[in-house]
């Protein structure tokens, strides 16, 4: 839509989404994705793999969302998820105090496994439940163990709404903004350096080519 | 996640293909396609790219990412494998330890078992369920105070093997009382009476309850009973109840029993209605009556019962008992006035004294049948054939000690003793000749239900027969105190008939009068037995057409009604339903048995009937001819020998006469002639009336007798055995 959006990203952040199945990953996604949605269908992959583009400083972001699978015999296949990621972000359900450990666990893990530089956003979804008519009902998720808890891990902490979409942007925003420009080249080029981004703008030219110029995007 | 998806997601909602879908899906392609060197495939496009960054980032670095999380799946489904390898052998190790044949009853390293303590082998016992069945109380309770977080109530109360059983059932089925006695005191404190009810009436595979394993295990049925459903049936249809009733191998058997049964009344009382058999009957048909090994009375006392209800064999209650021998229930059954003794197995015709095969049980039967039969004096039961002589049972009321004797009879003995009966009484109204021509009749080979039908009808006959014998006191009561006795009483009887014979040659004169009030009173009677006899045989015809012409009936109706909604199609046709026939209100037992007693009063009347008939129209009339013939002749002799007033003294003045001419010759031979004449006339008239005369006299007491017996036989007995049979067999019904 719009051309600066439209340009080569100057950033390409990869941000793996963690949590416990039925907590609403792919809704966070697919609610940060879907208004404009238009740009990259992609019928095929559903919500396991999207892209958004936004803008900071007048530069554009690409977000490359790499949904894992929640469910616990898959459990241990999420680090070949995780790994190259910039981004991640772990989701619980702030009715449900299971998913909540379990993210403290994620979290655990990509400290472990994923280094330090990674940037870890924990999100607790389905807030619009707790304001069910008005009455704000208790949460089955202790606030303050959330709060210490976000503390000691030094984590980026939301509390969102797929549904309402109460938040959701500033997830992204917030985590886009964490994300240096130069951090990226070195991380990504550890191996090589500059062919990465050449083969990148290639591949963006070769399909552009045929349709429209965003479309170069979803190929990324 | 559901609607929340859903919502945010506007049209794509049916495309959503998340990466928990996404996976699930991959691995089932990649196992299906069957691929090979997969590894080799995923190891070459992650390094071997001639643009590396492609398959770290982007779409194509998350398929890959993908197929990479798919092999990995696979490879960790392998290493799984081989920790299942080290939990078995662990697993292993425990159950020797819990096994049958190692003595310990104890784990000292139970800690290092924890992890596979949720265990559940191939027939999906767990370990709790093993220790119960292998005896090792110890490590029970052991486990069940270390790890109640392993082993919470709930699974506790869930915990089944494939076959449903709980371990309730499994520790009495092992006959592992201590385990089943620890598991209730667990229950019994931490569950709500909810909890135990819906626990206890748990159903295995064979729908049983723990109840149903509960036969011998007096003590823990007292302490579970109240929570039992003691309706539920297993897949034979057997109760609890039943399954306790049937354990005749429990030592305390009758103490059981009464327990059970005291328990489920109390329990009915409990949810509000009264002790209900019916719901204890099994699927073949057998009624807790059926099963019951002694102690029937605790049964007995219910109102609402089957007593006569037959299994799907055919066999009443007291068919049973009698081929089981149980003579404390036969005694008990005996006594119940609903009991209807001669109930018919419907497949062999056989009744229960087809079944009994020794002195005692048929004693105990044929009491029954003496009591119910006409005056309640003696009952015939039971022909049997040795060799070619056939015998029967009589059970009769004696004198003695004991109020009812069963003796074994020759048919042959019976026969000689109607015979002389007949002898002495020939003007008796019982048919006994027909009887007598009957039991000649009896064919052993004859095993029909025909000929079983034949020989209970003439068994039923006799006793019949010897009721109103032994009523009218014919004959002694203990005539059939053995086979001996009867042929005694039969010679002495023989002795007295030849004695008598000689006085019987002293005919009285009738007069005219005399006759003329036997005729009188004869035909007064002859018109009374004439009227009963042909009411008796319109009886008899209602009788036996009564259930067909009432099906004809209903049949008809039936068709009428059917006919009726076919042409108005409307409530018109409906108002057919609300006349009912009352065929269903007699059974066809009640009435075969009514039809007998009436079968039989009117043999007694016809018989009676032709004996009355003939004397009335045959010899009277004979002795009124007889009378005016000899009444002619003495006119006539009057009037030719007007001189002499007595043929006797004409005789005497006749050979008086020195000088006879021929004329006086003449005279004398034709007054000789019509003297004899007079003389065998009178004769003849003198015989006629003494015969008359004796056969009146006879036949006098006859009717008495017979007035009695009518009287006696229709106000007791007839209508009130009817009535008996009729509500047994309709209670059975209902």
């Amino acid at each position: 839509m719009n051309t600066s959006t439209a340009a080569i990203p100057k950033l390409t952040i990869k941000v793996v989404f963690l949590g416990e199945s039925a907590v609403g990953k792919s809704s966070i996604v697919l609610r940060f994705v879907s208004d404009d949605f238009t740009e990259s269908r992609e019928p095929t992959i559903g919500a396991a793999f999207l892209t958004k583009r936004t803008t900071r400083d007048g530069n554009t972001i690409k977000f490359e969302i790499w949904d894992t699978a929640g469910q616990e015999r898959f459990a241990p296949l999420a680090p070949m998820y995780y790994r190259n990621a910039q981004a991640a972000v772990v989701v619980f359900d702030i009715t449900n105090e299971h998913s909540f450990h379990k993210a403290e666990d994620w979290v655990k893990e990509l400290h472990e496994k994923a280094g330090n530089d990674i940037v870890i956003a924990l999100v607790a979804n389905k807030m619009d439940l707790l304001n069910v008519q008005g009455t704000i009902l208790d949460e089955a998720v202790n606030e303050e163990e959330v709060d210490s808890f976000c503390q000691r891990e030094g984590l980026l902490y939301f509390k969102a709404s797929a549904k309402t979409g109460e938040n959701i942007h500033e997830i992204f925003q917030t985590v886009g903004e964490k994300i240096p420009y130069s951090k990226q080249s070195p991380r990504r080029g550890s191996d090589h350096d500059l062919t990465i981004t050449d083969d990148q703008r290639i591949d963006l030219q070769s399909t552009t080519v045929e349709g429209t110029k965003e479309t170069g995007g979803c190929n990324c | 996640m559901g609607s929340h998806q859903l919502d945010s997601s506007n049209g794509l909602n049916s495309l959503i293909m998340d990466a928990d879908t996404l996976i699930s899906l991959f691995v089932l392609v990649v196992c299906r396609s069957e691929q090979r060197h997969l590894k080799s495939h995923l190891y070459y496009l992650q390094n071997f790219s001639n643009n590396s960054s492609s398959t770290e980032f982007g779409i194509l670095g998350y398929a890959i990412s993908t197929l990479e999380a798919v092999v990995c799946y696979f490879e960790d489904f392998n290493n799984k494998i081989s920790k299942t390898n080290v939990l078995y052998e662990k697993s292993r190790s425990l159950l020797d330890k819990l096994s049958r044949e190692n003595p310990t009853n104890e784990i000292k390293d139970l800690a290092t078992y924890r992890n596979i303590l949720p265990y559940r082998n191939e027939l999906g016992q767990s370990i709790l369920s093993i220790c119960v069945t292998n005896n090792k109380n110890g490590i029970l309770l052991d486990i069940l105070s270390k790890y109640e977080d392993l082993f919470p109530m709930e699974d506790i109360l869930e915990d089944e093997t494939i076959d449903g059983s709980t371990l309730l059932m499994e520790s009495i089925k092992a006959g592992n009382i201590e385990a089943a006695k620890i598991l209730i005191r667990i229950m019994l404190l931490n569950c709500t009476e909810e909890e135990l009810v819906s626990y206890i009436n748990k159903t295995d595979k064979y729908a049983r309850t723990v109840a149903h394993y509960l036969t011998h295990e007096m003590n823990i049925l007292k302490s579970i009973g109240g929570y039992v459903n003691w309706k539920q049936k297993n897949s034979s249809g057997q109760t609890p109840l039943f399954s306790i009733f049937r354990s005749y191998d429990q030592p305390q058997y009758e103490e059981m029993v009464k327990v059970a049964f005291n328990i489920a009344s109390t329990w009915y009382r409990k949810h509000n209605s009264s002790f209900e058999c019916l719901d204890h009957t099994d699927n073949k048909g057998n009624s807790l009556l059926h099963v019951l090994k002694t102690d029937v009375s605790v049964l007995l006392k219910l109102s609402k019962l089957d007593i006569n209800g037959e299994n799907y064999k055919g066999l009443t209650p007291l068919m049973v008992y009698v081929k089981y021998k149980r003579l404390s229930n036969i005694d008990a059954i005996t006594k119940d006035h609903r009991l209807i003794l001669e109930k018919v197995q419907n497949s062999t015709f056989f009744t229960c004294f087809d079944y009994a095969r020794d002195h005692s049980v048929l004693s105990r039967i044929g009491e029954r049948g003496a009591k119910d039969s006409l005056f309640g004096l003696i009952y015939l039961h039971s022909l049997r054939y040795h060799n070619l002589n056939a015998t029967t049972n009589i059970t009769f009321a004696s004198n003695t000690e004991e109020p009812f004797l069963t003796t074994i009879v020759n048919m042959k003995t019976i026969q000689g003793l109607l015979r002389s009966f007949l002898k002495d009484n020939p003007f008796t109204f019982l048919p006994l000749n027909r009887y007598i021509d009957e039991i000649s009749l009896l064919n052993r080979s004859d095993s029909t239900v025909i000929g079983k039908a034949d020989v209970r009808s003439l068994l039923h006959k006799l006793t019949n027969c010897f009721n109103v014998l032994l009523f009218l006191k014919k004959v002694p009561q203990d005539l059939f105190t053995d086979d001996a006795s009867v042929l005694y009483w039969m010679r002495i009887n023989t002795s007295k008939r030849n004695q008598k014979l000689p006085n019987k040659d002293n005919p009285k004169t009738m007069e005219p009068e005399e006759i003329n009030m036997i005729q009188s009173f004869l035909r007064f009677n002859f018109d009374e037995i004439s009227s009963f006899k042909a009411s008796l045989n319109i009886l008899r015809k209602i009788l036996i057409f009564l259930s067909l012409k009432s099906t004809d009936f209903e049949d008809a109706y039936g068709s009428l009604r059917e006919m009726g909604r076919k042409v108005t199609n409307g409530e018109a046709a409906d108002a057919f339903t609300i006349i009912l026939t009352n065929h269903n209100m007699f059974s066809g037992l009640s009435l075969a048995a009514l039809l007998e007693h009436v079968r039989f009063l009117e043999q007694c009347t016809i018989q009676l009937f032709n004996f009355v008939q003939t004397i009335l129209f045959d010899k009277i009339p004979n002795w009124w001819k007889h009378y005016g013939e000899l009444l002619s002749l003495h006119k006539s002799y009057r009037k030719a020998f007007p001189n002499a007033v007595k043929p006797k003294n004409l005789t005497e003045t006749a050979s008086h006469i020195p000088l006879g001419s021929f004329i006086e010759t003449k005279r004398e031979q034709s007054e000789q002639r019509l003297a004899v004449q007079i003389k065998t006339s009178s004769k003849v008239l003198k015989e006629l009336g003494s015969e008359i005369f004796t056969a009146h006299e006879k036949l006098a007491e006859e009717l008495s007798n017979y007035m009695e017996f009518r009287k006696a036989c229709l106000d007791e007995r007839t209508i009130v055995a009817f009535a008996t049979t009729n509500i047994g067999v309709l209670q059975e019904s209902i």
